[in-house]
């Protein structure tokens, strides 16, 4: 009698098992449909938002073939287009594996922060989701190339981004950094920009620039050379190169140096009652590439070329920070950040002036260039005769 | 009377995990942002001196718990009334830990099941576990707290390269005051909550020494809670940590090293649920242990069912949404829970001390 009811018992155990496997909202795969990048525009008229989806199709055989389609619908918000796709879509639209949000000039001038706020709030999207900013005129173009080349552009350009930190070319934002951005006192806000470029006969994006923000709207955008710098300013540099012009005798030519290794500190310092920065950089270089046969190696040639090497860079950064102030006077290097970080008396006094005396702050840059190598040759090319 | 025992040792574990519950997934001190980790130093030193309150009570009175002593102490009468308190004020905190399960499973793991069927769950499994008795809750949190302490420790691991430590800077840039009110918050959620281990260490072995079991089980809490929170700051940063609802799944699932380990916040998840039970359970033994004390009751079994459910529906029907949980929890719930942490455990304290000096009572015997 006790062995029965234990085996009983031990039956209606295993029997609950079958009702309680997984979740509630039980979904099988084949009955959704992966997003994997997303793209917001707006409505000709302004007042609805365009949301463009590029979806992985997958095509079961031999080999499972991966397609890129794109859906475009409109909608008032962004959730009413995302409903509105999912009528049309047939396969329910699943977020969780969207690799990048790619937003149109239009959007981004309007305040960014209205759609980043879904973007964030929504908790099937992913915080680290790549967050671009489209120089075309709209957003969607950018992924619908995906569908010519026969490749999944969203996870195209989610590699490019990961790969930013060793070329230098924009500057990498993953949503929680940007709502880091965009939320603390004394930062503005950066995005990368993504642009359609020919590579031989096919249109593909490419990700480079800058583009701006004051508070959460898109006020201007700058290029690859002024993005490096800053990067440099930001101490995102961890690869790259520098292009040196040759002087002398080989004025004319250039020398490539790689960037091995970046360091760079802001110190805020008082002066004079005046809030000053000062940027040091510190950077390992390697010498990649010579033109001509000058001989950079040996120490006077290294060390003229590393003199002219930060000269060049000081000079390039000087720029940037003087433009930026006064173009568009919006504190995107994080010098507020770091007073308020270093200095939280003086923070107190000048933190609601602070967007009226960014643009007269005075900044130095003092670049350290170290040569450590010269690849695999250890002399410049001879040409005999 | 069956005794049940339990050693010193999971005496800590039990502790350790019963604070541990659903608060540092709620973030401790989110008002403090980047300082919560100084506020959470401050709310451990805030209750050095109510711990030791508690544990001399139980000193005084070994093998007794809470509602024993309430009697000794209060006589027959008044002694229940204020018994009622301690039996109202567990019902209340299992049924919002069971309720920040709910919400937790809600808003980020399962948004479409309904949220009544994990809190069912949970409220099934803690009726279980007490029907066992404090014996199997103890042997329980001796399993359970490894697997929390090297969850922990591996997450931390992991979250290395997105530390930032540019986050902790300024240093109470507002000043002290945010800083001790959110060490006053943190002192009464969950520290001052150990005020219903006085239902439970009754069961502890006699020979055992009831102050070292709170205190290591506060300095163990404390080392981790403090090292979570810092944790969350240096990778979220403190804006972020204020305003996300369970920061510390948030945090976990930035990891993703080398594209494969990633997505792996269910293991926080897990956590949670663990030290969940253990908070639900001994809310639920106290609170059953109350009410058959009061009404005489020759063992607490029979009313755990009844309890338990009860403690359920009270959390499914006690907030509108997790809005109001979170305004409860951060805004009221310091002052709410202040009688019953500080203000009846002194007071009880107080009188018993009088009492025992005047030679009216008896101590330090069991029956």
């Amino acid at each position: 009698m006790k062995s029965t009811s234990k085996i009983l018992s031990v039956i209606l155990i295993l029997a609950n098992t079958l009702f309680l496997a997984g979740c509630w909202n039980y979904r099988e795969i084949d009955t959704l449909r992966f997003v994997a990048g997303i793209a917001i525009d707006k409505s000709e008229t302004g007042d609805q938002y365009l949301l463009t989806v590029e979806t992985v199709d997958i095509k079961n055989g031999g080999e499972s073939i991966m397609n890129s389609n794109t859906i475009t619908v409109a909608g008032d918000t962004l959730l009413d287009a995302k409903k509105n796709m999912d009528s049309i879509s047939g396969k329910k639209l699943y977020f969780a594996h969207a690799r990048v949000a790619v937003l149109s000039q239009a959007v981004a001038k309007e305040g960014a922060v209205k759609v980043i706020d879904w973007l964030a709030r929504n908790a099937e999207l992913r915080e680290d989701i790549e967050v671009l900013v489209s120089q075309e005129i709209t957003a969607k173009e950018i992924l619908e190339t995906g569908s010519k080349t026969d490749q999944i552009i969203s996870f195209e350009l989610d590699k490019v981004m990961k790969n930013q930190k060793t070329i230098a070319n924009a500057p990498e934002k993953e949503l929680w950094n940007l709502i880091n951005d965009l939320g603390g006192s004394g930062i503005s806000a950066v995005l990368p920009l993504v642009s359609l470029k020919k590579v031989n006969s096919r249109t593909l994006p490419s990700v480079t620039g800058t583009a701006v923000f004051k508070r959460d709207k898109l006020v201007g955008f700058l290029n690859v050379d002024d993005t490096r710098d800053l990067l440099f300013i930001q101490n995102k540099v961890d690869g790259g190169s520098l292009v040196q012009n040759g002087e002398g005798d080989n004025a004319g030519s250039k020398v490539s140096l790689k960037i091995l290794d970046n360091r760079t500190k802001l110190k805020p310092v008082e002066k004079d009652g005046n809030v000053e920065i000062s940027i040091e950089i510190k950077t390992t270089v390697a010498i990649d590439e010579i033109e001509g046969t000058e001989n950079y190696i040996d120490e006077p040639g290294r060390l003229r070329l590393e003199k002219s090497a930060e000269e060049s860079m000081k000079k390039s950064i000087e720029n940037v920070i003087q433009e930026v102030q006064t173009k568009y006077n919006s504190d995107i290097f994080g010098f507020g950040a770091k007073v308020k970080a270093d200095m939280p008396g003086t923070w107190k006094e000048i933190e609601t002036l602070w967007g009226d005396k960014f643009k007269d702050i005075k900044v130095s840059v003092h670049p350290e260039l170290t040569i450590k190598n010269s690849a695999a040759f250890s002399q410049p090319l001879r040409i005999g005769d | 009377m069956n005794k049940e025992m339990i050693t010193s040792k999971q005496g800590v574990y039990l502790l350790t995990l019963f604070m541990i519950g659903s608060n540092l997934f709620m973030g401790l001190a989110p008002a403090a942002k980047s300082n919560a980790w100084i506020a959470a130093l401050i709310g451990t030193l805030m209750a050095l001196p109510i711990i030791f309150i508690y544990a001399r009570l139980l000193s005084l009175f070994k093998g007794r718990d809470i509602f024993d002593i309430l009697n000794l102490v209060f006589g027959n009468v008044l002694g229940k009334i204020v018994a009622l308190a301690y039996i109202w004020y567990p019902l209340h905190l299992g049924a919002m830990v069971i309720r920040d399960l709910g919400e937790f499973f809600n808003t980020v793991a399962m948004p479409e099941t309904p949220m009544l069927l994990p809190m069912l769950f949970m409220g099934f499994i803690s009726i279980w576990a007490v029907m066992a008795g404090v014996e199997l809750l103890g042997r329980c949190s001796k399993i359970f707290f490894p697997i929390v302490v090297i969850i922990m420790f591996i997450t931390t691991l992991l979250v290395i390269p997105y530390l930032n430590f540019a986050h902790l800077k300024p240093v109470m840039y507002d000043g002290i005051g945010p800083i001790l009110n959110s060490g006053f918050d943190i002192f009464s959620f969950p520290l001052a909550e150990t005020v219903l281990f006085l239902g439970v260490f009754s069961a502890l072995k006699t020979e055992t020494s009831i102050y070292r079991v709170y205190y290591s089980g506060l300095f163990i809490f404390a080392a981790i809670g403090v090292l979570l929170t810092l944790r969350n700051i240096l990778v979220l940063g403190g804006d972020i940590v204020s305003v996300v609802n369970f920061p510390l799944y948030v945090e976990v699932s930035r990891i993703n090293i080398g594209e494969f380990i990633q997505r792996i916040e269910v293991s926080v998840a897990t956590t949670f649920v663990i030290t969940d039970f253990i908070k639900v359970s001994v809310c639920l033994y106290v609170t059953c242990l109350g009410i058959s004390k009061l009404f005489g009751l020759k063992n607490y079994r029979s009313i755990v069912v009844q309890t338990g459910l009860l403690m359920v529906l009270l959390a499914y029907i006690m907030y509108e949404n997790i809005m109001d949980m979170i305004y409860f929890a951060f805004e009221i719930y310091a002052y709410y829970a202040l009688p019953f942490q500080v203000i009846l455990p002194v007071i009880i304290l107080v009188i018993a001390e009088i009492r025992i000096r005047a030679g009216q009572l008896q101590t330090g015997k069991r029956y």
